[in-house]
């Protein structure tokens, strides 16, 4: 097996347990070194409810949010924190558009949503234009290779310019860009909404908004990195 | 004209600039295929030549499964069912003119000849000759031929800073529009007769050049890289021939020779006549598990001080990123007083500090091997510490040593090897160099003074 990333061989030793007791050994897509240049989130010092780090309290951005939307309860889980290595990743998954790399990722997110219950998971969508451009979206592919079931049923109303392109004061003034495409699907439910990135919140609480609007009872957010 | 941007090249929807987007329904337009089915029943990219895998898709957002090559992503995304958009090459004769006005050693100026005559039989040929032998001024003759009867002619590499030290090269020498492509640069891609590129800019070529030159044939991603040498062998013209620059060919290139299928012409003295430095080698027990350990073992440093003392500056190549981190650690610690620095892939201000190095700043330079072919720097010494470690095969070896005594004024130099037990790379690429300068020797072609 070659490195998604790096083209280097992977090499992989097996441990005393997995030769004992045949436990399936895990394809590693990416070898260790690339691995362990992504950041995984230390909870301890990061703000409870976004993840960022160097915050061991409640950060100033989340109180913000909360002011906005003194009404719903926020949570949000990320895997990792954004640096330049997964800068460069995003760039080669979305914007080069290699739909392979979401394999990185798999297990990470297998176990992650092992251990939480929602009725709903659902992606954020892209608008139609950017679909067409990119041919898949970035979010879907990562929850399809974890082999996690999700329901498409949120949509992008108004194409606009990718997020990345923008100030952080453009991208929090931007207006409601989300809808639903049935109105019952998220009655009542525990509903988890999943990104690639978080970055200033704009677009996930979009799509929280807009769940809670049309009467989730739980609405949680995940993003892989932060 | 908007015809210049599609002449020879092959191109997705996505490398064409918006504004030319109006002309793609032109009957003119070549429209081909991207992906055909191999004998194997599988698509095979027409661009880089791979046949695709199975797990070779992407799940659109239709839901509908569509297959991509992932071996040229870089180069843009090919679907199956995308069209490339071609022109043939046309034919175009700008005024050229040659300014060159070095001299050839007598050598340079026999392999020059062949290399012209081959040209002109329509052959390919393997130009092998020694680090420092003056390659890219041999060329100069066949090239300038080429573009005075209207050819088209690229020169490409494997590395960008090849190409960026060939381009100003080129256009000293040449008064003609040259266009460079690399993968860093931002800019309009123009039609011109004369290219100098990087091997994967080559995928956007369709038959276009009628001479195509590629320099250090051997030199990492190039080698073994089959989708590189499959865009060689599209961006040629049916009639075109293809000249291989290297100092160590490597064994594909040999066989092709034994054949018959390319001509030869090897050159082994360098442009000074002085011979190759042959490596000193010293072993040295467990030199990785010592430096590691973070103790500078004995018989190095003795070798160091006696370089600090002569005030030989000295490039010392390092397997490993991390072992050359420690290994300045180390040195800092143990040469206060002399400058120490060190330049690797992940390294920011590495041309900076490359450029410091050729301006004599440092007394010790430590690298990895990506400083291995492609620099000069004027009377230096070379220590390859751990030459048995993996990441040093023989043309690495080889183009290590060369870049000992490359200036005319200063042409001997040392080069040591330090190791703990001989590997294969190291007794070839030894022997390879001693060869060379035995048919020097032979050809009473080097200078007595040996």
């Amino acid at each position: 097996m070659r490195c998604k990333l790096c083209d280097n061989f992977i090499r992989t030793n097996l441990s005393l347990k997995e030769w004992l007791y045949f436990i399936p050994v895990e394809k590693l897509s990416i070898c260790e070194r690339c691995q362990a240049k992504f950041e995984k989130v230390d909870p301890d010092i990061s703000c409870p409810i976004c993840k960022k780090s160097g915050h061991s309290h409640i950060c100033p951005e989340c109180l913000a949010w909360q002011k906005i939307y003194p009404k719903y309860s926020f949570k949000h889980d990320c895997l990792y924190y954004y640096n330049d290595w997964m800068g460069e990743w995003l760039e080669k998954f979305k914007f080069k558009g290699d739909f392979q790399l979401a394999q990185c990722f798999q297990h990470d997110l297998k176990v992650f949503f092992r251990h939480v219950n929602y009725d709903l998971i659902i992606p954020t969508p892209l608008s139609k234009e950017r679909q067409q451009i990119r041919r898949f979206n970035q979010v879907e592919a990562l929850l399809y290779f974890a082999d996690i079931k999700y329901a498409d049923i949120l949509e992008k109303t108004i194409d606009t310019l990718p997020q990345s392109n923008k100030t952080r004061q453009d991208r929090l003034d931007m207006p409601q860009i989300f809808s639903l495409k049935s109105r019952e699907s998220v009655f009542q439910k525990k509903v988890l909404l999943v990104d690639d990135v978080y970055t200033t919140g704009r677009t996930l609480l979009h799509g929280v908004d807009c769940l809670y609007l049309n009467g989730a009872k739980l609405v949680h957010t995940f993003s892989l990195a932060r | 004209m908007w015809q210049e941007f599609f002449y020879g090249r092959r191109l997705l929807k996505s490398d064409i600039p918006e504004s030319l987007l109006a002309y793609l329904d032109e009957a003119e337009v070549n429209k081909l295929p991207a992906f055909k089915l191999s004998n194997r029943n599988k698509h095979q990219c027409l661009r880089c030549g791979n046949e695709l895998e199975e797990s070779d898709f992407l799940v659109n957002y239709l839901g509908f499964i569509e297959h991509y090559c992932s071996y040229c992503l870089v180069m843009g995304k090919a679907t199956v069912g995308d069209t490339y958009y071609h022109l043939p090459q046309t034919s175009k004769i700008d005024e050229v003119n040659f300014y060159w006005e070095g001299e050839l050693s007598p050598s340079q100026q026999r392999a020059s000849q062949m290399i012209l005559e081959a040209v002109e039989k329509k052959k390919d040929i393997l130009v092998h000759a020694v680090t420092g032998a003056g390659k890219t001024e041999m060329i100069f003759e066949t090239v300038h031929k080429s573009l005075v009867n209207g050819k088209f002619v690229c020169v490409a590499s494997p590395r960008v800073d090849v190409c960026l030290e060939l381009y100003p090269r080129f256009q000293a020498a040449f008064d003609v529009a040259i266009a460079l492509l690399h993968g860093k640069q931002r800019g309009d891609y123009y039609h011109s007769q004369l290219v100098i590129c990087t091997t994967h800019q080559l995928l956007r070529f369709y038959q276009a050049f009628d001479l195509l030159i590629v320099d250090e044939v051997d030199a990492f991603p190039f080698r073994g890289n089959p989708m590189l040498e499959y865009g060689v062998t599209q961006a040629l013209r049916p009639q075109g021939s293809m000249i291989y620059l290297t100092a160590t060919p490597t064994k594909q290139l040999e066989y092709q020779v034994r054949t018959g299928a390319m001509e030869v012409s090897g050159i082994s003295v360098r442009y000074h006549g002085y011979p190759l430095p042959v490596p000193q080698t010293i072993w040295l027990w467990q030199w990785h598990q010592k430096l590691m350990k973070g103790k500078l073992p004995r018989p190095l440093q003795i070798i160091l001080e006696q370089q600090l003392e002569a005030g030989r500056r000295t490039l010392v190549f390092l397997p490993t990123i991390n072992l050359m981190e420690r290994t300045e650690k180390l040195l800092t610690k143990v040469f206060p007083n002399h400058h120490i620095s060190s330049a690797s892939s992940t390294d920011e201000e590495r041309l900076s500090k490359v450029k410091n190095m050729r301006e004599e700043v440092y007394d010790l330079f430590l690298s990895t091997t990506i400083l291995e072919r492609g620099v000069t720097f004027r009377d230096i010494d070379v220590i390859v510490i751990g030459s048995n470690h993996d990441v040093f095969n023989t043309a690495s070896l080889i183009q290590i040593a060369g870049r000992v005594g490359r200036k005319a004024e200063f042409p001997k130099g040392a080069v040591f090897f330090i190791h703990d037990g001989w590997s294969l790379a190291m007794k070839q690429a030894v022997s390879q160099i001693k060869r060379m300068n035995a048919e020097g020797i032979k050809g009473r072609l080097l200078r007595d003074e040996m």
